[in-house]
């Protein structure tokens, strides 16, 4: 008796298990977008206040010596040397460092830039 | 001009300006970073300082700055002082010319700065913008007539050593000052750390949300000169410092700043107003086409 039981329960448990896997799967990620989302958002600020003079609304470059920073033209990069790239700036080219900007913004930045498609 | 003056004039150029722009600037008075001003942005900014010597008036003392980014590597500053003494007058006391030059192209854990300034001054200046060799309260003392008659004209060299860190700015300047007839050279220093209280930024505009403010401690002081190279009779300052970063690109500064010796002003309080252009140089190019 008790052995057929837990033969009877056991897809209700393997059901059970499988659909709060798939929630807290949904959850998290939903999480993480939204989360994605706030940076973008944020690096968008943060691009409007530093970078826009210079590369233009929408990151579109000035058609001469600054250059386009959409995803298009920097997808190559990856973060870890774009990051890289704007802590440490080119100041003979005439790009500023931006290593007095905390690391969060920074990465805040390149989530905005990498959202521009 | 007055500071009165040079503060409405200052302000007047403010609301000229159309950009929002935040800086990477710390809130420090003395001390200076690695971070340079924009290529072709302006700023100014003004930094003025209160205090009341022992044996004179309270007075207030402004220095409006005119920063100008020549070069991503090169920005270069115009200080006109001046100040208004309790009971006594108000008066311009002078000007300094300053440029600041970066040799590194990329970044190091510590970055240096040259720094070389000429300065146009009468005894009668009180802004304090650095205190070197034995600087000291009683010489804010005199009156202003009388200190006003001594003219100095002197050449001033720093190294100015900064830190970008993580979150932290950690900046330590080396001053040496030499009036340009015969007198010793006479030293200086200055450090100071600073962080904004949230490194990430938000998602919506805001104006009093922790990603604006930014606080840290500054400390400055005189090191003697080359005829008496001791801490005997110099002045020395400790205090702590916070920037509020409104939107818009108007930054407020106030530092309340506390003196360690005989020597130093018992208290020294400073408030600074700022405010930057963007691509101020182009403005005019694009008017002469
Ligand atoms: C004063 C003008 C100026 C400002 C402000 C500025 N940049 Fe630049 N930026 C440049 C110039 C000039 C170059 C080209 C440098 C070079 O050729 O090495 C450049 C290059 C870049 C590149 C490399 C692009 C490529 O395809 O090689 C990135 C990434 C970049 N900037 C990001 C930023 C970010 C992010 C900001 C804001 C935080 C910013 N820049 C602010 C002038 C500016």
């Amino acid at each position: 008796m008790k052995i057929s039981l837990a033969s009877a329960l056991r897809p209700v448990l393997f059901a059970a298990l499988r659909f709060t896997f798939l929630v807290m799967l949904l959850v998290s990620s939903s999480a993480l977008a939204a989360q994605n989302a706030a940076n973008i958002a944020a690096g968008k600020r943060l691009y409007h206040e530093h970078c826009e003079q210079c590369h233009r609304p929408e990151a579109r470059g000035d058609g001469a010596k600054r250059p386009a920073l959409r995803d298009d033209t920097i997808g190559v990069i990856s973060d870890a040397d774009l990051e890289k790239f704007i802590r440490n700036g080119d100041r003979r080219k005439g790009m500023p460092s931006w290593s007095g900007l905390p690391l969060e913004q920074r990465q805040q930045l390149i989530a905005y830039l990498r959202s521009l498609k | 001009m007055s500071p009165l003056k040079l503060f409405c004039f200052s302000v007047l150029l403010c609301f000229l300006g159309v950009a929002t722009l935040a800086a990477q600037e710390k809130p420090y008075f003395v001390t200076y970073t690695q971070d340079l001003e924009e290529p072709g942005n302006l700023e100014i900014e003004t930094k003025t300082a209160i205090a009341r010597p022992d044996a004179s008036n309270r007075f207030a003392a402004t220095a409006l700055e005119f920063e100008y980014g020549l070069r991503a590597w090169w920005t270069t500053e115009l200080y006109l002082d001046g100040q208004t003494t309790a009971a006594d007058s108000t008066i311009f006391t002078g000007f300094r010319i300053e440029n600041r030059l970066r040799p590194l192209n990329s970044e190091h854990i510590i970055n240096p700065v040259l720094y070389v300034e000429y300065e146009n001054i009468t005894g009668a200046d009180k802004t304090i913008i650095e205190v070197v060799g034995h600087d000291g309260q009683s010489d804010l003392a005199t009156p202003n007539a009388e200190a006003r008659k001594e003219h100095q004209h002197e050449a001033e060299l720093k190294l100015l050593l900064s830190s970008n860190l993580r979150h932290w700015n950690i900046s330590e300047n080396f001053i040496a000052e030499k009036k340009l007839r015969h007198a010793p050279w006479e030293f200086g220093y200055a450090i100071a750390a600073a962080r904004p209280i949230r490194a990430a930024y938000g998602p919506r505009e805001c104006t009093f949300c922790a990603e604006r403010f930014i606080l840290g401690v500054e400390s400055y002081g005189g090191l003697g000169n080359t005829d008496s190279l001791t801490l005997h009779d110099t002045s020395h300052y400790v205090g702590p410092t916070a920037q509020w970063q409104l939107p818009g690109g108007i930054r407020l500064t106030f530092e309340p700043a506390f003196g360690l010796t005989d020597s130093s002003l018992n208290r020294l309080y400073r408030v600074g107003v700022a405010y930057e252009f963007e691509h101020f140089g182009r403005r005019f190019k694009k008017e002469a086409q």
